[in-house]
């Protein structure tokens, strides 16, 4: 049983709801950032925080509190994106990318066509869910490899493999297209 | 001629510069646009009350396991 000597950790590990209530006041912001990263649609993100911090309090007994409270957060959250991507790739490519809030609607690099633009970001969409999202944390987003690493439960060279097999998928998808990088 | 490995990395990277100027990164100040705290709350009372109906209904099932063979009594209370 938990009892008020405890750190809010060891509360949550006990299946306490107050501590749980308290961990996700304090890390709703930067997991839902990190799903929105993934996720690119803030409906979206907000969606999966609510199943992430689902399966989080589902897993309380397998939280181990000397590894810190972040980083679990962030893996579970990339699982929970991860499986949304995975559920979603059999959609159209074109509705995926245009649910993308901070590509199409942005004014974006004027030495790329909005054509280009949609193009390439409907190429992104196609890529494989767990390539795609190694390439979104590492290139798009500049995350550390670290991170990505832990959040996706590899390693940093698995991390650097995958990144270079989706802008090589990327490349030859857009090259099929007319479009040389 | 460029050596393969120098060739694929200014490919490598001639693609992750045009990813990055077609996917800008999301503002580091983006967050949930409202309290989601009651839609976990609401989340995890719905899975509780599941639950509760799948007890009720595994209940229900052995009440009616022991009425038609109640030798199973002893071998039930054997596994508690």
């Amino acid at each position: 049983m938990p009892d008020s000597s405890m750190n809010v950790l060891d509360r949550f590990r006990h299946g306490d709801p107050d501590a749980f209530e308290t961990l996700f006041r304090e890390h709703q912001a930067p997991v839902c950032r990190w799903i929105l990263r993934i996720v690119r649609n803030r409906a979206t993100a907000e969606e999966l925080v609510v199943e992430a911090f689902w399966r989080i309090y589902r897993g309380h007994a397998r939280f181990e509190p000397s590894r810190g409270f972040a980083p679990w957060a962030r893996r579970i959250a990339t699982n929970t994106a991860l499986d949304w991507l995975r559920v979603h790739r059999n959609e159209d490519a074109q509705s995926v990318a245009l649910e993308d809030e901070y590509s199409l609607a942005q004014p974006g690099d004027p030495g790329v066509s909005l054509e280009m633009r949609a193009k390439i970001a409907q190429a992104f969409a196609r890529l494989p869910p767990r390539l795609r999202i190694a390439a979104v944390l590492a290139v798009v987003e500049e995350q550390p490899h670290k991170e990505v690493a832990e959040s996706l439960g590899i390693s940093v060279a698995a991390v650097k493999l995958r990144v270079f097999r989706a802008l090589r998928k990327l490349r030859k998808d857009l090259e099929r297209q007319g479009i040389t990088p | 001629m460029k050596p393969r490995n120098r060739e694929t990395e200014n490919d490598q990277e001639g693609c992750a510069d045009l990813l990055r100027k077609v996917l800008p990164p999301v503002p580091q100040d983006a967050e949930a646009g409202r309290d989601l705290w009651p839609a976990v709350l609401a989340r995890m009372q719905s899975a509780h009350a599941d639950s509760h109906w799948f007890d009720r209904v595994l209940l229900a099932a052995l009440i009616v396991l022991m009425v038609i063979f109640p030798t199973s009594i002893s071998l039930f209370l054997y596994y508690l």
